[in-house]
């Protein structure tokens, strides 16, 4: 019987289990894919974190072990690559004859490197000019000592006569700060910044330098092995830094206290891991209603042919069928919809995959991309379940036969909305966000060197109840609208319906449960598109405001320290083609009592030309409010939040500040006024700084020497006219442009390329937003064919019969758009606020993608207008078939 | 009266007339034809049943004479009613065996409806609805739901849809298929009370003798093929 009923519902119903399917893909694929995004950027974010790490491991060699051993000890370790022993000497500084002038320079570090050290580790050492090996000197050096390849110069060491070497290169050491690190001090100990001064010279010059050094000093010279391991790392963040640390744990174990291990690598995960927690917040946050509403559009598929379904089973329970019986047979129908609708979402989840992230992993690894199948398939189930099964036993129980075969009943207001759930939800909901969003709130905490990461789960309160009891809320306003509107509803429709526009409206008010499930349905799914849309927008937005942000500009002139350049060297950079602003930024430390703070000099009236200045990145005005102010009263000076607290700062109040004169070289008192906080500035760290007038700096400290250009050339042709100002500027200076710096940037939370996410989010949002239209409406509409064939045997013509079909999808389209665009737009609100942890810096205001936007309304009204036509046609043309059931 | 008797009395003032009517459904090996050769007029104010048992063909037969299905052999012409060959929708009304009225509207916009769609203002047409729901007795009813009536009413209900359209040929499908014998027996009063009223033809398909019993003419029906020659009922 159960085979007989299943082919008879694909004969006869194979429209509804079509639709039923689609939906449940729908959800299968929608959950399925965000796994596969999960996969593909958790293994992302590994690969990138690792790949950033040059030097895996620095072993630091315990003062009085034997580096052989300990060297041996590393290479006999499982997952080593290669490992290579460096030695560190300090020395008393280093000086330089050029040109009939002598350059000295405080301490440095001199390094003993082998030879085959840069083959090893491919990027640590990069040659800049002269010999790639041999003695080299690190290009700030070289900058501050005035030399070239050939020129010698002279290291100075603790107790004993200063040596000379002959400079074969001038490298550049971008892991500077990873390689100086203070090996197994803790991150607060740690050097501020990598020593200014380092020359690298192979090991038996080293030896040749520093042996008499090492035994009367062994303070001064220290030896590491420098380790790169090849194991196959865990494409979880979270799992490979267990495992590099573990691993790092276990090498210390084995060399007794020979030595530490620095890990680099650990450190790197360490950052990846927190973005994977991000991430997987993202996919709840922006992943999870698409999920529901998916569900949720497949239940309203399948509860339109209810009524058909209570009166089959009317029928059949004449006919002495049994509860378990009826049971059995849905069961079937659900375990058919779900084990076919499962199986294609999955399909469609690797399709997806593929095209949007590159892989059609459903987990990161093995073990997760099981769960994830098992998962989507249990929600298709699950879905298939809700949606058949326990409506047809709720039926059963409740109904009699005869009460089963009435296609329309007066509808009393739901349990729900007399006891007020979507209000109290709103409330909830309110007060989470209140609650979640108020002082320090932190969405994910990852302590430093802590395996485990605490993310504040019951944030997610807050959209998740927004966003349900505002689907509610419009559920409740629509059936409000539908019952008491009557007079509004029918004026309406009445360009649609003409005459008809009475009986319109009766129909649709006595039929609002029908009417006001699909406004809901249309809302909810256009309310994800919007906020799903504003998400992705604002994130990819404020990404770029980061990158420009870190870069400051375009281009980035940044001149070595101990170059000293006049503002009058910006218009050698304005001659070069392509550019075509160019806006110095002086670059001064200051002691304010007895912090040293970044200080930033701006000329206030032009500095916008070549950077942007959002709002959002001040305090106490606009951005242009005040450049205003520092334009006008020169000594005024932006601080920031915390200099503003820890000094009880009011407006105007007197700031001294200790500034080195350029001329005496002594720090000097210099006031200022306190006129509001900067909490961002372009090129400026994130801890405190100061931004003044460079006017103002330059007078006080004797000099206008530029810290910074900030190039603008109108977002064209950046990386030639990038080529262009090195080759101009020679070592001189630094230059760096946005596409850089946003690839560098991408090593936080935006390696998390959002590009694929919003591909699938924005194009599944599309689909159930046009499948919540289109589909539920015609469903509606079909399941009511046998009035519309009685309306044709009265005597509708054609027209009247498509304004009847239209009016309801005007309506259920009007309607739905009001409460998709004030859903979207709180739900936007708070999704933005709630993952303010995600946004750096936080975003002015949201952005809206327009264009996508009209796309969604014009693609959803199109097919809730075409649904409308297609079943209204239908339903005349079938008029003289219902006719011989009537 | 029989199909040879209408063809020779009815002459241009037959409300409908069939000429050699064949309707068949579907093509090929599973096609079934439901009504063959069929040759007959109905002249106005006929009181006439089309009997024979389920299967006969009655309600397609009835169907063609109304202009819902289109014969797939022969000619259906409302000679009195509209130009030769156009179906005259306003002038017929129809009453089906099942529940026949939108379970959305209430009594009084159900029984509206076939005005409001013949181009009548609402108030006009919910005036002549009223009228006509005074004169089945159900004016209690009007703003009940279909849900709400019993069997019987409903089929009141769409007999006053009938008398608010004023059509001048009614034709009724197993009006009383679904009733008991009281209840059939009084939906059949009020049927020809309003035919009587509109001085309309009213043509019942049944396979009830008692209701049968109640017209003047019969066609008797057999396996699609009207059989009877002529047979006309002294009431």
């Amino acid at each position: 019987m159960t085979a007989t009923w299943l082919r008879g519902l694909l004969a006869r119903q194979y429209g509804r289990l079509l639709a039923a399917v689609c939906g449940i893909a729908l959800s299968v694929a929608l959950l399925a894919s965000l796994g596969v995004f999960l996969a593909a950027s958790k293994s992302t974010m590994t690969s990138r974190a690792a790949s950033s790490v040059l030097v895996d491991w620095q072993v630091k060699v315990a003062r009085d072990a034997d580096p052989l051993a300990v060297l041996d000890t590393v290479v006999g370790t499982a997952g080593i690559r290669v490992a290579r022993t460096v030695r560190f000497a300090q020395t008393t500084g280093l000086s330089a004859v050029t040109a009939g002038s002598t350059q000295t320079t405080g301490p440095g570090v001199v390094l003993g490197i082998p030879a085959n050290y840069a083959s090893a580790f491919p990027g640590e050492i990069r040659p800049l000019t002269g010999a790639g090996s041999g003695v080299l000197i690190a290009q700030q050096t070289a900058a501050n000592l005035h030399v070239a390849p050939g020129d010698t110069i002279t290291i100075g060491r603790a107790g004993l006569p200063a040596a000379h070497l002959v400079i074969q290169g001038v490298v550049d050491l971008p892991q500077a700060d990873s390689l100086f690190q203070r090996v197994g001090a803790p991150a607060a100990s740690q050097p501020a910044a990598p020593p200014d001064n380092v020359v690298l010279v192979p090991p038996g010059t080293f030896a040749d330098l520093f042996s008499q050094l090492a035994a009367a000093r062994p303070d001064l010279v220290t030896t590491q092995v420098h380790v790169g391991r090849n194991q196959q790392l865990p494409p979880d963040p979270a799992q490979s830094y267990i495992s590099v640390v573990g691993a790092a744990h276990n090498l210390e174990a084995a060399l007794s206290g020979a030595g530490v291990v620095g890990n680099n690598l650990a450190a790197a995960l360490d950052g990846a891991r927190k973005d994977a927690s991000y991430a997987q917040i993202l996919f709840l946050f922006l992943g999870f209603p698409g999920a529901v509403l998916a569900g949720v559009l497949t239940a309203a598929v399948a509860s339109a042919g209810r009524a058909r379904r209570r009166r089959e089973q009317a029928l059949m329970r004449t006919r002495g069928a049994t509860l378990r019986k009826m049971m059995l047979l849905s069961s079937a129908e659900a375990a058919v919809l779900g084990l076919v609708g499962g199986f294609l979402g999955l399909l469609l989840a690797r399709l997806v995959g593929s095209w949007a992230f590159g892989t059609s992993s459903f987990g990161a690894s093995r073990g997760d991309a099981l769960v994830w199948t098992a998962t989507a398939l249990v929600v298709g189930f699950t879905v298939a379940v809700v949606s058949i099964v326990v409506p047809a036993v709720s039926d059963f129980r409740q109904m009699t036969v005869a009460s089963a075969r009435i296609s329309v009943r007066r509808e009393s207001s739901p349990r729900w909305m007399r006891w007020g759930v979507d209000l109290v939800l709103l409330a909830v909901s309110g007060l989470v966000f209140w609650q979640t969003s108020r002082g320090d709130y932190t969405l994910v905490l990852a302590p430093e060197g802590v395996a485990a990461i605490s993310v504040n789960y019951w944030a997610f309160l807050g959209p998740g109840l927004l966003w349900i009891g505002s689907g509610l809320l419009a559920w409740r306003l629509a059936l409000t609208f539908l019952r008491y509107g009557r007079s509004p509803l029918t004026w309406l429709v009445r360009p649609l319906t003409g005459r008809l526009a009475s009986t319109a409206a009766a129909g649709m008010s006595r039929q609002r449960g029908l009417v006001a499930r699909s406004v809901v349905l249309v809302g909810l799914a256009l309310s994800f598109a919007f906020s799903t849309a504003v998400f992705n927008q604002t994130y990819r937005h404020q990404a770029e405001v980061d990158a420009r942000l870190t870069n400051g500009a375009d281009i980035a002139v940044t001149e070595s320290p101990g170059v000293v350049v006049g503002p009058e060297a910006g218009s050698a950079i304005a001659s070069i083609s392509g550019v075509r602003q160019v806006e110095p930024l002086l670059h001064r430390f200051a002691y304010v009592g007895a912090d040293l703070q970044d200080l930033f000099g701006v000329h206030p009236g032009t500095v916008s030309r070549a950077t942007s200045l959002q709002d959002a990145y001040f305090q106490g005005g606009t951005a242009a409010q005040l450049m205003g102010v520092l334009a006008a009263h020169p000594d005024a000076i932006l601080v920031s939040d915390e200099t503003v607290k820890d000094f009880q700062l009011s407006p105007g109040d007197l700031l001294n500040l200790r500034l080195q004169d350029s001329r005496t070289k002594q720090f000097t008192t210099v006031p200022f006024h306190y006129a509001g906080i900067a909490k961002e500035f372009p090129t400026a760290p994130h801890d405190s700084f100061f931004v003044a007038n460079a006017d103002y700096v330059a007078k006080a400290t004797g000099s206008g020497a530029v810290g910074t250009f900030l190039v603008d050339t109108g977002g064209a042709n950046i990386p030639g006219v990038t080529a262009q100002i090195r080759q101009a500027l020679g070592t001189s200076a630094s230059v760096t442009n946005i596409l850089t710096t946003r690839k560098a940037v991408g090593s936080s939370l935006t390696s998390v390329d959002l590009t694929g996410l919003t591909r699938v989010e924005l194009g599944f949002a599309l689909l159930l937003a046009a499948g919540a239209g289109g589909l539920v409406l015609a469903l509606g509409i079909a399941e009511r064919r046998r009035s519309f064939a009685i309306v044709t045997v009265l005597g509708a013509g054609r027209r009247q019969m498509f304004g009847l079909v239209l009016s309801e999808a005007a309506v259920v389209s009007a309607l739905g758009l009001v409460g998709g665009l004030v859903g979207g737009w709180l739900l936007s609100q708070m999704l933005v606020k709630v993952l303010t942890g995600v946004f750096d810096p936080p975003p002015e205001g949201l952005s809206t993608p327009t264009g996508y936007l009209l796309w969604t309304l014009a693609i959803t009204f199109a097919a809730i207008f075409g649904a409308a036509l297609i079943t209204g046609r239908a339903a005349s043309r079938a008029a003289v078939e219902q006719l011989r059931e009537l | 009266m029989s199909a040879k008797a209408i063809d020779e009395d009815g002459l241009d003032s037959a409300l409908v007339r069939l000429e050699s009517v064949a309707r068949t459904y579907g093509t090929g090996q599973s096609a079934v034809v439901a009504v063959r050769d069929a040759t007959g007029s109905v002249p106005a104010r006929a009181r006439l049943a089309v009997t024979g048992p389920s299967g006969s063909g009655k309600s397609t037969l009835l169907q063609l004479m109304s202009g819902l299905d289109r014969p797939t052999v022969g000619t259906v012409s409302w000679p009195a009613l509209a130009h030769r060959h156009l179906t005259p929708t306003r002038s017929i009304a129809m009453v089906f065996q099942g529940p026949s009225l939108i379970p959305a509207l209430n009594v009084e916009e159900n029984v509206a409806l076939p005005l409001v769609l013949a181009g009548q203002t609402d108030r006009d047409a919910h005036a002549a609805a009223r009228s006509a729901l005074a004169l089945v007795d159900l004016t209690d009813l009007s703003d009940k739901l279909p849900e709400e009536l019993s069997g019987g009413q409903s089929q009141r209900v769409a007999v006053a849809r009938v008398l608010a359209s004023r059509p001048r040929l009614i034709l009724a499908d197993e009006p009383t298929g679904h009733l008991d014998a009281v209840r059939g027996a009084h939906v059949i009063d009020v049927l020809l009370a309003a035919a009587d009223q509109l001085q309309a033809a009213l043509v019942i398909s049944t396979h009830d003798p008692a209701v049968a019993d109640r017209m003047t003419s019969r066609w008797r029906m057999s396996e699609g093929s009207i059989r009877t020659a002529q047979e006309t009922v002294r009431l």
